[in-house]
């Protein structure tokens, strides 16, 4: 940041208290030219530097530290460690707040108090709502934890947290196996009020970024829409690209999976709409333009019969188009689920961009189309054996 | 005489109008005494009315009536009222040009230069939109602050000596902001900003009346506009009534039936649960780009009128754990700070020791493009080089190159938003650079984006090898609309004529008769004609002694009314 040493920017003889340089910044803000970028960035800079400076040479930061983050504190389940940094907490600004409490003691608080903070005071039985902070002991009456639903883990949660989170943990991995991903188990982990807790959605999406880069490198690939939508509502890739790479930090080829994933969301989440209503009237011209042709051709074929012949000869030639089309995404969706079903899942993409150009692997890879595959198989399946029953 | 300094929320569902004298923000009240005024414009006749005649007139002409239009600020969405059609700005001007003629009538002196309050997470193209409406009033808005900046000055100057890191939860009508900030030593420093452009309390009332179509066995989708209108006033009502009630009973009329429905509070919570998690992100963004978690912080404000829903005072309280505050109005709190900012703005002696500084809400860059490793490139992806939340004015370059050779033009296009790729951004503007030929990567230029605090981005490229430089400014300011421009829609806009002044109490009197009687069973209705009928023979007679005295008794019946049926 700026080479100057952050100390004298301000007006200080050395480094100090945090309270000093918080002082000695308002003085010289008030003095400056607010407006210039160079004068405000260059003070603002020393600002950051000497306060960062001063936290660092705290023997007691008021605030959890980086560490404490990496070792999994939520913030809500040790009030032991709070309590024990108390003491401290007094010399680390040399300015005890008298009559405000200290937002320790305050989540330490698990009673309804008289309202001695000078907040306003707001209904009581707000305060009774609040949840107590979870109990860190063994709960024997789980009997069975492991074939708890989804649904029950917030309850679980309240009372034994550590049980509960080593569940989520197991169920999410799970549900991020490498060749499969269940979305809809993704989703309702991740609807968890337990869910919510920051520290443990910062692993999840680092979870979840990992995972989807083990597959997906080449953004043309795509990946299922369901997948895409999970993680737009939970983690906001697509509108919000610029905090996920803060939190995420840097990592190889984020770029590319950021735009694969924005590619393969459903344009109306994203509140574009004006292209693909274009789109669409395209497309229906193309359709238009097909039969026209068609029927351009039987006309000129057969000058001399009548306009009936001509007509049904168009129907005809329309009905065997239609149905070589139907027939081509049938096979199409029956050896997508077959190659689904062999975990091929890449030469699966493959073929449904040589078979759909137009309307890419989307369509191809979406569920909906996998349960045609599916049905379109039984069916045949039936037919054969029914077939082989009967001629055989 | 010297202008006065004037402060304006500027809201989705009301407006308020503050000006800043002996050192302290006061509000101005309206013709009628009130300090609120709904944000609802109504056609009548070709007179324009703004307020709570507009309001009433809802439910009695809602094809003549628009409201919460700053929902559609900055798109090209039009509303209808009558045979006119008019965009978000051009009704917004029309809600500013009712404030500046009470706040003039209030001061006795004209006004000019305004304070403007918008939502924090507004993208450039909205903060356009809110100037060109300003302009269109006839107002020079001389800054725009963001409603939850403003509502912490306004809590700061209560307590000038105080250090404390807080944080703003400001849910609107339409709008959702959250902002941390820092005071100490009389800064008032925004540490960061985060928002749902698209989430505020008409979504709640949204939620409620679905629920209370669920009630009364139609689907939602089957109703009529009309109907869904009307049920969207009566969730509006039942919403501020379960506020302070566990239970509400709703009446409703559709098509002369009436329907009778018990609304609980749990009803209103299990209907409002989706948007409640979506509270939940721009305070986890807030929180991540800051650097802090719910311990540091010392107080939690709660501004804006949605905020009186005890979920939503729950749901802060659990989040945090600590009781938020609300010892300033939630209504009041932003005009009252805009007011704060104009006196910034204008130098105002009492302020001499409070400084305030701001962040960019979004992330400011241009748009880049990549080779794969297999030769093809991909277009539009965005490169920020200002990232949201730093400290304003801020100045920061970087540098890119070319990517074909022998490429000699350099497009640029800056975009603000955060997400990935371009096109889900907001573009602000574009223009190209010239470089020498060279293989590519071999020529680079530098790029230096500033951003200023009253909202001006300016956007500057410097080509290494040959030191030309290249550059744009975007401003706040419309910058699609030339002075013409602005002073052609100035004049059609004064071409509406407002309904005059004098008359306002008598215009609301009548429009509230019409709309209770709308809704009014039996013989309720009988006794609205009576009155109806009882108040047109006064105005005949023209005594204004008489028309108030008749106002203030059958203003009590009306109350009653309203009452049983809505309030």
């Amino acid at each position: 940041m700026s080479p100057r040493w952050p100390w004298s920017e301000l007006g200080l003889a050395k480094p100090t208290t945090e309270r000093e340089v918080k002082r000695a910044y308002a003085v010289r803000l008030k003095q400056i030219d607010r407006n210039d970028p160079a004068a405000f960035g260059a003070l603002r800079d020393a600002f950051d530097a000497a306060k960062r400076q001063a936290l660092e040479d705290d023997a007691a930061p008021n605030r959890p530290s980086m560490a404490d983050i990496m070792e999994g504190r939520t913030g809500q389940d040790d009030a032991a460690s709070v309590t024990l940094r108390e003491p401290v907490r007094p010399t680390d600004t040399g300015h005890p707040p008298p009559q405000e409490t200290t937002p320790d003691q305050e989540a330490c608080r698990t009673k309804p108090q008289t309202d001695d903070t000078g907040h306003s005071p707001i209904a009581e039985e707000q305060f009774a709502q609040l949840p107590d902070p979870p109990k860190a002991t063994l709960n024997p009456t789980t009997a069975r934890p492991w074939g708890l639903g989804i649904g029950q883990l917030d309850a679980l949660a309240q009372k034994d947290l550590d049980a509960a989170l080593s569940i989520f943990q197991t169920k999410f991995n799970d549900a991020l196996r490498p060749m499969y991903w269940d979305t809809k188990a993704l989703d309702a982990l991740l609807s968890l009020n337990m869910a919510h807790d920051l520290t443990l959605r910062r692993r999840l999406e680092e979870q979840l970024y990992d995972s989807l880069q083990s597959r997906l490198s080449d953004p043309e690939t795509g990946y299922p829409t369901g997948m895409a939508r999970v993680v737009e509502t939970h983690f906001q890739w697509a509108t919000d690209g610029v905090g996920a790479s803060k939190r995420l930090g840097w990592r190889p080829d984020y770029q590319l999976l950021m735009y694969g994933h924005a590619q393969s969301l459903p344009q109306d989440e994203k509140a574009a709409t004006r292209q693909t209503s274009r789109n669409k009237e395209t497309y229906l011209w193309h359709k238009v333009g097909i039969f026209v042709v068609l029927y351009l051709l039987t006309i000129s074929g057969q000058e001399t019969e009548g306009a009936y012949a001509d007509f049904a000869v168009f129907v005809a030639l329309a009905l065997i188009f239609i149905a070589v089309r139907v027939l081509t995404i049938l096979s199409v969706a029956i050896i997508v689920k077959l190659a689904d079903l062999l975990r091929l899942n890449r030469p699966a993409i493959r073929l449904a961009h040589w078979a759909f150009p137009a309307t890419t692997a989307k369509l191809a890879t979406s569920p909906e189309f996998r349960r045609l595959g599916a049905f379109v198989l039984t069916a045949v399946v039936l037919v054969g054996l029914y077939l082989i029953d009967k001629y055989a | 005489m010297t202008q006065p300094i004037i402060g304006i929320d500027l809201g989705t569902t009301n407006s308020l109008i503050a000006v800043f004298e002996e050192g302290a923000p006061r509000l101005l009240a309206n013709a009628l005494g009130h300090r609120l005024t709904p944000s609802v414009v109504s056609f009548d006749d070709g007179a324009v009315l703004v307020g709570e005649a507009a309001r009433d007139r809802q439910t009695t002409h809602p094809k003549q009536t628009a409201a919460a239009f700053k929902r559609a600020m900055g798109t090209e969405t039009t509303f209808a009222l009558g045979p006119k059609s008019l965009r978000a700005e051009e009704l917004s001007s029309l809600v500013l040009r009712k404030l500046k003629d009470d706040a003039e009538a209030a001061l006795g002196q004209t006004i000019r230069d305004v304070v403007v309050s918008v939502p924090a997470y507004f993208n450039q193209g909205q903060r356009q939109a809110t100037m060109a409406a300003c302009a269109m009033a006839d107002l020079n808005a001389v800054r725009l602050v963001n409603e939850p900046t403003a509502a912490a000055l306004a809590y700061g100057l209560q307590d000038r000596e105080g250090e404390s890191q807080f944080l703003v939860f400001d849910l609107g009508g339409g709008t959702f902001d959250v902002t941390v900030l820092e005071h100490f030593d009389g800064v008032m420093e925004v540490k960061a900003s985060s928002g749902d452009a698209f989430l505020g309390g008409e979504d709640f009332s949204e939620a409620l009346a679905k629920t209370m179509a669920d009630k009364i066995g139609t689907p939602w989708a089957k109703l009529g506009a009309d109907i869904q209108q009307q049920l969207r006033l009566q969730a509006d009502v039942a919403k501020r009534h379960l506020s302070g009630k566990d239970e509400y009973e709703a009446r409703i009329k559709i098509d002369s039936t009436h329907h009778g429905l018990t609304l609980t509070r749990t009803d209103f919570e299990t209907a409002c649960a989706a948007l409640i998690k979506r509270l939940h992100r721009p305070i986890e963004r807030c929180f991540y780009d800051t650097g802090l978690d719910t311990d540091g912080l010392d107080r939690v404000i709660l501004v804006g009128g949605a905020t009186r829903m005890p979920m939503i005072r729950q749901m802060v309280a659990r989040q945090f754990r600590r009781l938020p505050e609300m010892t300033i109005d939630p209504d009041h709190a932003v005009a009252l700070g805009a007011a704060v900012q104009a006196a910034l703005v204008a130098h105002d002696r009492a302020l001499d020791d409070v400084v305030m500084t701001d962040v960019s809400p979004f992330s400011v860059g241009i748009e880049t493009a990549t080779r794969l490793k297999n030769g093809t490139s991909i277009h539009g992806f965005f490169q920020p080089i200002i990232e949201r939340n730093t400290p304003l004015p801020a100045s920061r370059q970087q540098i890119f190159s070319t990517m074909s050779d022998n490429q000699t033009n350099l497009r640029i296009d800056i975009y603000q938003g955060e997400a990935p790729k371009v096109s889900d951004n907001v573009h602000l503007g574009r223009f190209d650079i010239n470089v020498p030929k060279g293989k590519a990567g071999q020529e680079s230029m530098f790029v230096r984006v500033t951003y200023d605090p009253s909202g001006l981005i300016e956007v500057e490229a410097t080509s290494i090898s040959t030191g030309k430089q290249a550059g744009i400014v975007i401003s706040d300011n419309v910058s699609n609309l030339t002075e013409a421009d602005i002073a052609k829609k100035l004049k059609q806009m004064q071409a509406f004529k407002m309904h005059p002044r004098e008359d306002e109490a008598n215009v609301t009197f009548m429009a509230r008769i019409r709309r209770l009687y709308e809704m009014a069973a039996g013989d309720d209705r009988h006794m609205l004609q009576d009155i109806l009928m009882a108040f047109e023979a006064a105005l005949e007679g023209q005594d204004p002694a008489e028309i108030a005295r008749m106002r203030g008794d059958m203003g009590e019946t009306l109350d009653r009314i309203d009452d049983y049926y809505v309030s």
